[in-house]
């Protein structure tokens, strides 16, 4: 009972929490532009993000950066956002998705929809790609579950969060050792394992069972939700694709399914982001490639399908994006570099199709947390070839 | 040059990907009509490709960053993505057919991952070995729930400190990575504890140095040694698990007790 209860408390905290984190970004958008894949995006980039803003203060000004206190300030600043979010969403006219829409169709007793015509009927092809879908999806959470992936790395950053946990302190004792040090800042700004520390706090298990056992049945299924949001982005636009049959739904389906095979034979090498995501899915290098790089093309994707249609959700789209710039420092030291690499390419080419300078100028401010981090990064990491160089060290 | 293509072909490995993701490209160039689909999903990955190419490029990345990590560039590119929604718009009039041979020619071309040899069975919920956590145990309840300095064998040292903190060791995975190899440390309790045949006074000697209240060692490495001739170097055998020995380090004195009252007991630990 005690297992079953830490499970439940482990979606809770890093399931369901991030999800319904999103409900105020995506509160900022129009009626029929929510959706749950937004939604799960946008709560996942919120969630991480301001655990990213709530704990760089606290490593930076407290002794031996104190864990708990950031635990309990994230908590309270989590819950405050998910308040503003609800309130706000309700007062906006709530999430009319896809997905809730369906729901109430299948249950309701009426036998036509709003438009007057026949109940539909779920087309074959899309069930028979879903079922596929969800039970090769099936498939990778019980070998993830079951099977155990031993990295090297995890003896940093799982010996990092149960560090956390045990002593209540942040990125100041040598993962590999246990003796205490100076603040690691080349590892530092990268709290991904303090956020697992926290879920493993709050659901009251060992952090290492939180990252090896649980964090794929989570994360599994983001990465996944990512990629389905690109996929939605580039197949509900065929608006000029005159020639071809739109039937967005199927291929869809079709196209996760392809993925999924992606993944599973994606072992091509170490290096792979296939290989990452099913070998090291709890790591901040696997957040980044798996979800944050997807999220950033479909955050591009609807950013120039909302400019072609005229439409003002422009500005909500950078909203993310300011997330997802915050969501990828949290995640690997490197990620800020390789996400303003992807960005403000991404806003040059946007800019160029419509004549509109101004997107690089929008999108370089949504950057604003990498130039800082990789400013921080890089005086520190200055300071330390200047230290090495001085004691004629290598 | 030579470094890029040689990123290039260990990203790739023994898979086709990097064909079919050009392959797939070139595809959208001439068919994909939306214009903002075009910017963002080929033009973009187009010129990052170009640009992961050029040399001037590599050199400011080594400049920055480890040139190992070169790789990394690859990740901006969504290669797999691209696959799917080419696939799929490539046989979009038979579906299902189309899906099913095209996912055989990613399997059968591909490798399965649930094969890599770095994958097995877990023993436990942690997903580290579970003599770890035996071990971990049987010195977390001779110290009483103290912190301890421990010196180990190098294969289990990435994953003691995954289980418990309170152990702390006087080497650790640093020891098997190669930008660590030309730091100038003194790694005599390394070579002392994982030799094959380890000398006891040589053992004693670096133990004590760093301070180590314990020691463990494959029991096989002890055959030959009674707990008498173990008594005259203050070694005393404490337990036996899984093929290893922990010895207690009669000539050092813990000082790394903690100031608190409570200490977790390690079952409950392992109970998560």
């Amino acid at each position: 009972m005690s297992a079953i209860c830490k499970l439940l408390g482990f979606f809770i905290f890093a399931g369901v929490v991030p999800v319904l984190s999103g409900m105020l970004p995506l509160s900022l958008f129009p009626g029929e532009r929510r959706s749950f894949r937004l939604l799960i995006l946008a709560g996942y980039l919120s969630a991480f993000a301001l655990f990213e803003l709530a704990g760089i203060p606290v490593l930076l000004l407290t002794p031996m950066g104190d864990f708990r206190l950031l635990a309990v300030l994230y908590t309270v600043l989590l819950a405050v956002w998910i308040l503003c979010g609800a309130l706000r969403l309700h007062g906006k006219g709530g999430m009319e998705s896809a997905f809730l829409r369906a729901v109430r169709a299948r249950f309701s007793r009426k036998r036509t929809d709003a438009a007057g015509e026949g109940r539909r009927t779920p087309d074959p092809e899309v069930l028979f790609f879903r079922i596929v879908f969800f039970a090769v999806l099936g498939f990778q959470l019980y070998k993830a579950y079951t099977m155990a992936s031993y990295d090297g790395d995890d003896a940093y950053y799982v010996a990092q969060s149960v560090q956390a946990v045990q002593t209540g302190t942040m990125y100041h004792y040598i993962p590999y050792t246990g003796v205490t040090t100076v603040l690691d800042w080349r590892h530092a700004l990268a709290m991904l394992p303090m956020w697992i520390a926290w879920v493993s706090t709050l659901c009251a298990t060992h952090p290492t069972i939180v990252t090896h056992s649980m964090l794929p049945l989570v994360f599994l299924p983001l990465a996944d939700a990512a990629a389905y949001s690109v996929l939605r982005e580039l197949l509900d636009a065929g608006g000029q694709d005159k020639t071809w049959e739109s039937d967005s739904d199927a291929l869809s389906a079709a196209a996760m399914v392809l993925v999924e095979v992606l993944q599973i034979f994606g072992n091509l090498s170490i290096y792979t982001p296939e290989s990452f995501l099913l070998l090291r899915t709890w790591q901040g290098k696997t957040v980044f490639v798996a979800v944050l790089v997807p999220a950033a093309f479909a955050l591009l994707l609807q950013l120039g399908h909302s400019m072609e249609k005229g439409e003002r959700t422009g500005g909500c789209a950078v909203l993310l994006l300011l997330l997802l710039n915050l969501s990828s420092c949290l995640c690997t030291s490197m990620a800020p570099f390789l996400i303003l690499g992807l960005l403000l390419p991404g806003s040059l080419f946007l800019a160029v199709l419509y004549r509109k300078p101004k997107i690089i100028v929008t999108i370089l401010l949504a950057c604003i947390p990498n130039l800082v981090t990789g400013a921080v990064l890089f005086r520190q990491i200055q300071k330390v070839y200047f230290w090495q160089w001085f004691l004629g060290g290598k | 040059m030579s470094a890029i293509w040689n990123a290039l072909i260990q990203y790739d490995g023994d898979g086709f990907l990097f064909l079919f993701y050009c392959a797939a490209l070139v595809w959208l160039f001439f068919r994909e009509l939306d214009r903002v689909n075009r910017a963002v999903f080929v033009y973009l990955p187009l010129a990052l490709t170009v640009l992961f190419l050029l040399p001037p490029f590599y050199i400011l990345y080594s400049k920055v960053e480890e040139s190992d990590t070169y790789y990394r560039i690859l990740w901006l590119i969504p290669m797999t993505l691209t696959v799917a929604y080419a696939g799929v718009k490539l046989c979009r009039r038979s579906l299902v057919r189309g899906v099913v041979i095209l996912g055989l020619i990613l399997a059968l071309t591909g490798n399965y991952t649930y094969r890599n040899e770095n994958l097995l069975p877990a023993q436990n919920r942690l997903h580290i070995p579970q003599m770890v956590m035996n071990i971990s145990d049987l010195i977390m309840n001779d110290t009483g729930g103290q912190r301890t300095m421990v010196a180990m064998p190098v294969g289990l040292v990435q994953f003691v400190r995954q289980y418990e903190t309170k152990i702390l060791m006087p080497y650790g995975r640093e020891m098997q990575m190669p930008q660590y190899q030309n730091y100038d440390v003194d790694d005599s309790v390394y070579r002392a504890v994982n030799s094959e045949h380890p000398d006891l006074e040589v053992l004693t000697s670096a133990i004590n140095q760093y301070n180590c209240n314990y020691v463990v060692l494959e029991t096989a490495k002890l055959v030959g040694y009674n707990e008498q001739e173990l008594a005259e170097y203050d070694l005393k055998l404490i337990a036996q698990t899984d093929g290893y020995s922990i010895l207690r380090n009669e000539a050092q004195e813990n000082s790394l007790t903690d100031q608190t009252d409570s200490a977790e007991e390690p079952a409950a630990k392992a109970e998560g």
